[in-house]
């Protein structure tokens, strides 16, 4: 659909606004709130090329460092990208990545690739904490991905569905030249 | 739920801080997230908080402001703080359960991470509460220039920035729309079961990717139709200027660094 280079990028606005809003759609849930925010960056990598997740992750992260109050809670600004849970919003890019990379090399099965890149996502999020925090392996790891498993599971499925609908809307997958 | 969003948390009062060039800004804040990093002890930590107190001070904005800037993130600090109490080891035992130990080590250390979090976020508090988002996005264009050279795309990376910043409402507004229209057909977001209450979640997404969609695509049309060729040699609205001040700023913080390894070596 995206002919032309300016038009790549447009699209990409448009879906770092899309990441910005779905951070902001919270769930109520006992214990962990559900934020759609994860599910939409499936959902982009589903629909979208590598390199237009990539400019779309990069711009959402762009909104958050200018101070638009964009990441999960509201919160904004270079103390989120680098507080402890800055890792969970980095991971985007590889959790996108991966998900283009299965996708082109399973495109019947879009949920393995969301799995993979979700699960991969959480591991970096708890990575990170641990250094940031100077956590041990253990304590990072348990916190860090043992609480988020069976929504990440859920998103991830949702993501493939979702992604698939979206697909075949589009014909083809979004591009960026 | 979305209005906080509109305006960033620009608060104007006209401050030393708020007048300093956005550039300068931005470096030294990111600066200070990594210097801090080199503080090991109490009394390096209670230099920098008194010096992120006096940078805050000094910004006129109430307190408030800043509050409102740490609450939805003290949660997290304090998880991870709990986190470090309970699993570390060292030092003198309080308590032991298990595989949880409370320990002096694991104590000190619990303070010390809540300090780093709770000073980061502080300061980066000060940049966005003392400058507004159109500026901090000139700021980042203006330090990404030299990439250039290695074929970053800077002009396309600014102009998608800013794009996202003009449609960022436009979104929102729409988004609005649409959740009151599947309040309208009797969607309810906030009870029923769990699984109910995440597939309402559906509805709204699926309209609103679609709506993304159409309106990037007539943008890109009237662009195109006009010619638009991107950012290289086109005029600035808004020009950033160094001053004098943005240079003390840039040595005040060469100063602080000075205190933090001089700290560092003698403790």
């Amino acid at each position: 659909m995206a002919k032309t280079r300016i038009r790549g990028i447009i699209y990409a606005a448009q879906l770092a606004i899309l990441l910005a809003i779905s951070a902001q759609i919270i769930i109520p849930l006992p214990l962990i709130p559900f934020t759609a925010q994860t599910l939409a960056v499936g959902i982009l990598a589903t629909i979208s090329d590598i390199r237009l997740s990539t400019w779309a992750i990069g711009g959402y992260l762009l909104l958050g460092l200018v101070g638009l109050p964009v990441f999960a809670g509201g919160t904004a600004g270079l103390g989120v990208l680098f507080g402890p849970s800055g890792g969970y919003l980095w991971a985007f890019f590889v959790q996108a990545w991966l998900i283009s990379l299965v996708n082109k090399k399973a495109d019947k099965y879009l949920i393995v690739g969301n799995l993979v890149g979700a699960f991969s996502q959480l591991v970096i999020g708890a990575i990170w904490l641990k250094f940031t925090s100077q956590l041990g392996w253990q304590a990072a790891l348990t916190a860090g991905i043992t609480p988020f498993l069976i929504p990440a599971v859920i998103k991830a499925v949702l993501a493939a569905l979702i992604g698939q609908l979206l697909l075949r809307r589009l014909r083809e997958p979004l591009q960026l030249r | 739920m979305f209005s906080k969003v509109l305006f960033g948390r620009y608060v104007p009062t006209n401050s030393f801080i708020h007048r300093l060039d956005p550039r300068a800004k931005l470096v030294l804040s990111f600066y200070f997230i990594v210097i801090i990093f080199f503080a090991n002890s109490w009394l390096a930590y209670a230099f920098l908080g008194l010096f992120t107190l006096v940078v805050i001070l000094s910004t006129k904005v109430k307190l408030g402001f800043f509050w409102d800037g740490i609450k939805p993130l003290i949660w997290i600090i304090l998880f991870t703080v709990i986190l470090q109490m309970l699993f570390s080891n060292g030092g003198h035992i309080y308590w032991h359960w298990g595989i949880f130990s409370i320990t002096q080590f694991g104590l000190i250390n619990g303070g010390y991470i809540f300090c780093r979090f709770l000073l980061i976020i502080c300061m980066s508090t000060v940049l966005t509460l003392t400058t507004p988002p159109l500026l901090i996005a000139d700021a980042v264009e203006s330090l990404m220039k030299p990439l250039i050279k290695i074929k970053v795309p800077v002009y396309e990376i600014a102009l998608m920035l800013s794009i996202a910043l003009r449609f960022v409402p436009t979104l929102l507004d729409e988004t609005q729309k649409i959740m009151n229209a599947q309040r309208a057909r009797g969607v309810d977001f906030s009870t029923g079961s769990i699984w109910k209450r995440i597939k309402s979640v559906i509805p709204i997404l699926i309209p609103l990717f679609i709506s993304a969609f159409n309106r990037a695509d007539e943008l890109a049309t009237a662009m195109e139709a006009r010619g638009y060729r991107g950012g290289e040699g086109r005029s600035k609205f808004r020009i950033l200027q160094w001053h004098g001040k943005d240079t003390a700023a840039c040595l005040v913080m060469v100063v602080v660094t000075i205190v933090l390894v001089g700290v560092r070596l003698y403790s």
